[in-house]
């Protein structure tokens, strides 16, 4: 049964993933054995099967939906037990005022997504109100900033500041990316990171978190 | 005889068509502007919220309007160009990017409006380049509506050439039009030269973001064409299959119709994309993958089939620097094949890493890859003189047709043949690289030309409408 539910994540079949992750528990396998022995291994496997080439982005994105809609099942058997599983960590993602580019933004996103992340997309045009407010709310480890326009690139600063002002800059590391981004950009406006593409923002934000 | 490229039978243009119908009737677009969702649906469509659908009568009415021809004028109105051009396409710069390489340092820098000017004459002095796209934006200005606005003024005083620039907001759209009407003489006379057009883009998929649809409906009133030139890439904002990235893209440009003449039955349209590929194991943009000329190819069937002009292949290599003369006719190739689909207009001249860099001398370099491309874009014809019935005859089994007169009486017409100081490239006794040539060719150029100046009372008023667009944009 687990390496049925890990073959299924693997091809991204979300409706028998559900399917599967039900049976499992109705037979008495345990939540957390789910998790850790067929959830967990599934991804780590897509993940490896994407560097090496052989995965393509569709693939490995399905794969990270099928295991949330597993963890759906899951988490709430877990949670409540002494065992705790710990999700990965909060990603709050959106394009800065006046920008309307979306893909980078988006794939972004569903990698982080994808690779266990719990991501807020706030969309496009996001104002900087909106991400200080969403972070005071929702208290995301990292807040991404994307711009494509060189004109709308100061408001990533913008909402830099406007992180300071709010008192929750220190709460948060702020990465920023988009086609006209740099590293030194990046740098010069007191971002802690930039990432040229989705593959390199995951690996930075999990090596954030060690 | 002309070497065309098609990719769509008749048939599946005609599915095509179809299938937009039903997008648009089923699906329909999200349009972020009550203003025009209220011209919509007094038109026909029905509108829940901000999702309006077409019913198919209304959407074909729209088509029934286009413009037999479309003018894009120019300040001199010996560039002036009409579409469509039918057998062969006019080329532009490409545009907007927010960097520069360098022309002393070959650094990458943000470009500022300087560059800009230096690119309008250079192109002002190139007779390749038809008209102009600003390439490289003032980026030193406040806003992006400013930068807009901007990259207008600094091309209509520094090119004679037709402008085609970049219009994603409504109050960009209304300075750009009294900048223009300043030059062209007023408001009626803007309407009917257009020395500008616009390109204001829908975002895929089926989106009417409020600022660029507003920006369409004033372009529209005031008769300046659109290009809405949108950017569906296969496999992450559009179906993953050819067809359905094609169908996708049409219904982006027949809704587009479809407000422009609901604003204006008269308003003029380019039928315009950048249809590409998402490269899957990136998502990024993959502007060298086999499929996209074939996109494009069948985007300007799609605009024939509608009888609107087309600005839908924008093909040329973007790995660059040139060093040797393999990767220049590579670039030579795919201009060519690109040119094959027979877009009327094509915008990508001097265009760097994916759109975002460019330079100087790479317009230079471009513009001398494709006087080479068009070589095999020629016209050929197929009559008795050039079917050579008698040559043949009289050459007979065996002989050949070297000093014919035959072939002497044609051959300088019919094969390509250049003088060889016409290329400043090979050609040369020295052996600098390519791009070291190429700058030499910029500076002569900048250095001599000069491009007659608009009317000082004219740059007096265009400069009042600048420092108020200044004082009252400031975001
Ligand atoms: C597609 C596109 C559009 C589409 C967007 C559709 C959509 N659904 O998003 C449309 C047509 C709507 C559009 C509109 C405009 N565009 Co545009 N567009 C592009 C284009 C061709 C590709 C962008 C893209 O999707 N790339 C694919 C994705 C996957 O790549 P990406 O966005 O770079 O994202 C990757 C990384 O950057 C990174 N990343 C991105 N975000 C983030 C965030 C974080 C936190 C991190 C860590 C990483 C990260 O990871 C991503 C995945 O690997 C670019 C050219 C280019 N080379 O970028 C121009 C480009 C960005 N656009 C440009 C312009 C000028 C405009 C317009 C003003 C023009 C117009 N008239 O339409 C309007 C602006 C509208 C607005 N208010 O924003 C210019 C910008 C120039 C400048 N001054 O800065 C560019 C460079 C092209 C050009 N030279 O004209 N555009």
């Amino acid at each position: 049964m687990l390496n049925q539910i890990k073959k299924a994540i693997l091809e991204g079949e979300i409706d028998s993933v559900q399917d599967l992750v039900k049976k499992a528990l109705e037979e008495g396998t345990d939540a957390l054995e789910v998790l850790n022995k067929a959830c967990i291994p599934a991804v780590e496997k897509a993940g490896l099967l994407f560097e090496a080439g052989d995965y393509f982005l569709p693939e490995l994105i399905a794969a990270g939906e099928a295991t949330k809609t597993a963890m759906d099942i899951l988490l709430p058997e877990v949670k409540g037990r002494k065992e705790k599983w710990k999700s990965v960590a909060t990603f709050l993602i959106g394009t800065v005022e006046g920008d309307v580019h979306d893909i980078g933004k988006t794939i972004v996103a569903s990698m982080l997504s994808a690779s266990g992340f719990d991501v807020i997309d706030l969309g496009i045009d996001v104002s900087t109100e909106k991400f200080v407010e969403t972070v005071r709310e929702m208290k995301p480890e990292f807040v991404g900033l994307s711009a494509l326009l060189t004109s709308t690139m100061p408001k990533q600063k913008t909402v830099i500041e406007a992180l300071k002002t709010a008192g929750l800059r220190e709460d948060v590391k702020v990465f920023v990316g988009g086609a006209p981004v740099t590293e030194s950009w990046a740098k010069s406006i007191g971002a802690d990171c930039y990432a040229q593409d989705a593959v390199a923002a995951v690996k930075i934000a999990k090596r954030l978190i060690g | 005889m002309r070497s065309l490229m098609t990719v769509l039978t008749e048939d599946e243009v005609i599915r095509i068509h179809e299938a937009t119908l039903h997008v648009l009737e089923s699906t329909g677009v999200r349009v972020d502007s009550d203003k025009a969702i209220k011209i919509l649906v007094q038109h026909g469509a029905k509108a829940d919220g901000t999702r309006v659908r077409m019913p198919k009568a209304m959407v074909e009415e729209a088509i029934r309007k286009v413009q037999k021809e479309v003018i894009l004028a120019a300040r001199d109105p010996k560039y002036s160009l009409t579409l469509p051009t039918k057998n062969f396409t006019y080329n532009a710069t490409s545009g907007y990017s927010p960097f520069v390489k360098d022309m002393e340092t070959g650094e990458t820098r943000n470009s500022t409006a300087a560059d800009l000017k230096d690119y309008a004459v250079l192109c002002d002095y190139l007779d390749l380049v038809a008209f102009f796209w600003p390439i490289a934006m003032p980026t030193e200005e406040k806003s992006p509506i400013l930068e807009e606005l901007c990259a207008l003024d600094v091309s209509l005083r520094n090119t004679r050439k037709h402008i085609q620039c970049s219009c994603a907001w409504g109050t960009a759209a209304e300075y750009q039009i009294q900048l223009a009407a300043v030059v062209a003489g007023g408001e009626e006379a803007l309407r009917k030269n257009p020395i500008f057009s616009a390109v204001a883009s829908p975002n895929t998929p089926l989106i009417f973001e409020k600022d660029v649809v507003e920006a369409m409906i004033i372009l529209a009133e005031a008769g300046v064409p659109v290009v809405p030139m949108n950017v569906p890439l296969a496999g992450t904002t559009a179906p993953v299959t050819l067809a359905g990235a094609i169908t996708l893209t049409n219904a982006e440009q027949i809704a587009t119709l479809v407000i422009l003449k609901c604003a204006n039955p008269d308003a003029p349209m380019v039928y315009s994309s950048d249809t590409g590929i998402a490269d899957l194991r990136n998502g990024q943009v993959n502007y060298e993958a086999p499929e996209y000329p074939l996109l494009a190819a069948a985007c300007a069937q799609m605009a024939r089939y509608y009888g609107l002009p087309s600005c839908v292949a924008h093909g040329s290599s973007e790995v660059r620097p040139f060093e040797s003369s393999y990767g220049f006719e590579r670039n030579v190739l795919k201009i060519v094949m690109s040119q094959m689909t027979r877009t009327d207009l094509s915008a990508w001249i001097g265009s760097l890493d994916n759109a975002i860099n460019s330079s100087l001398w790479d317009v230079v370099l471009d513009v001398e890859a494709l006087e080479q491309a068009l070589a095999y874009l020629r016209m050929f014809e197929v009559n008795d003189d050039t079917l050579a019935l008698d040559a043949i005859a009289e050459a007979g089994p065996g002989g050949h047709f070297l000093a014919h007169r035959h072939t002497i009486k044609h051959f300088r017409k019919e094969l390509w043949v250049r003088k060889l100081e016409d290329t400043f490239i090979f050609d040369a006794a020295d052996d600098l690289p390519f791009p070291e040539k190429a700058k030499e060719k910029v500076r002569e150029i900048l250095s001599s030309h000069q491009v007659p100046m608009i009317d000082e009372d004219k740059q007096k008023e265009m400069d009042k409408i600048m420092e108020m667009a200044r004082r009252k944009i400031s975001k």
